[in-house]
């Protein structure tokens, strides 16, 4: 391929980053102008413009849930086939819970997060929590108060 | 050994933005951003050409564009001060100029041979060439060298078309000649002694007429 020819794709390509320029360092003002100049409506490209972002945004965030769901399924099979050693009855399972939380004082902030209170936790719920520390190997270092 | 020892400071990270961010800056875009960010995205896709462009607009290019500064490798750092627009435009920028790169590396490659149906030949014995008999081709074959022979004299046809279009306009056509020597704008203001007014007006004519050219051109 000749310089000459080489240079007309160049000539065109410097000629299209100036007018690149041109859009970059116009004011609002004179964007706005140009568009009406050209038979556009500004609020009809911008409701456009707009709405193909959203739909590019919206569509990211659900590749996101679909796989942050993917990673609780997978959490919550794991704990499934996990096999813990929990207390046998509700009330032992939450004086076990409530023992971790008040020895583990560091955890305390993520399930007060999720939980104003501990009294309002379920059943069910501490169980969850309880695997989930059960989980994380956390309970081997949790005592149990004896029974007064 | 005097002095204390100097300790480098570690850096804070910088937080990229969420997507709800990010849309949240989407939907206050003003009305001049939109068009700001549509008509340079219309024009990252002339300066790539369309043949880089594989079949895809302006718009599938602003929407991959919002997607990088989620997904990276770009991202929107809203507390550096950097605006939305700015870091959107730049993203075009990059993003188009790497389909232009992906172009370059795989111009053989059938997603951009498929689109060239005018260059469709035919062998010597008169069989339609398929693009895929030249996939993993080592050198320029025959329908990549008339595929660049084609671009090239398209290029030469469109830039005669936008500097003719001002014939009548001795400003204009030295602000264009400025741009094709590759000119920055303070340059060639500086080089013809004009007023950023007097510029600005010239650029603005350059900008709607060149743009009527091009559409003309590519029959938008």
């Amino acid at each position: 391929m000749g310089d000459k020819a080489r240079n007309d794709s160049e000539r065109l390509a410097r000629i299209i980053d100036g007018l690149g320029d041109i859009i970059l360092n116009a004011t609002d003002d004179e964007i706005l102008q140009s568009a009406l100049e050209e038979n556009r409506n500004p609020a009809d490209t911008s409701a456009r413009i707009k709405g193909i972002l959203r739909r590019a945004v919206r569509s990211q965030q659900q590749v996101e849930l679909i796989a942050a769901r993917a990673g609780y399924r997978r959490q919550v099979a794991a704990m499934a086939e996990a096999t813990f050693e929990l207390p046998k009855t509700n009330e032992g399972r939450r004086t076990l819970f409530m023992a971790a939380m008040s020895q583990l004082p560091q955890f305390q902030p993520a399930f007060t997060l999720q939980n104003r209170d501990f009294k309002d936790l379920s059943d069910e719920d501490i169980e969850v929590q309880l695997r989930k520390m059960a989980l994380l190997d956390l309970l081997s270092q949790v005592k149990v108060p004896e029974d007064k | 050994m005097k002095g204390k020892p100097k300790v480098a400071k570690a850096e804070v990270p910088k937080r990229a933005a969420t997507s709800d961010e990010v849309l949240r800056a989407a939907e206050a875009l003003s009305e001049a951003e939109t068009e700001r960010i549509e008509q340079f995205a219309i024009n990252r896709i002339s300066r790539i050409g369309r043949r880089a462009a594989a079949g895809r607009d302006h718009e599938d290019l602003l929407q991959d564009a919002v997607t990088s500064l989620i997904n990276g490798p770009r991202h929107w750092y809203p507390d550096d001060g950097v605006s939305f627009t700015e870091c959107l435009l730049g993203a075009i920028r990059s993003l188009s100029s790497a389909w232009a790169g992906h172009r370059k590396r795989n111009a053989d490659s059938p997603r951009y041979a498929g689109l060239d149906s005018e260059l469709s030949f035919r062998s010597d014995e008169g069989r339609l060439a398929s693009p895929f008999e030249t996939i993993a081709a080592p050198a320029p074959n025959a329908e990549e060298i008339a595929v660049r022979a084609t671009e090239l004299a398209e290029a030469k046809k469109l830039a005669d078309a936008i500097l003719d279009s001002f014939s009548d306009d001795e400003a204009a056509t030295y602000v264009l000649m400025g741009f094709e020597d590759g000119s920055t704008g303070p340059e060639i203001r500086a080089a013809l002694d004009m007023t950023e007014t007097q510029y600005r007006t010239v650029t603005r004519k350059i900008q709607r007429r060149a743009k009527k050219t091009m559409d003309e051109f590519y029959g938008r």
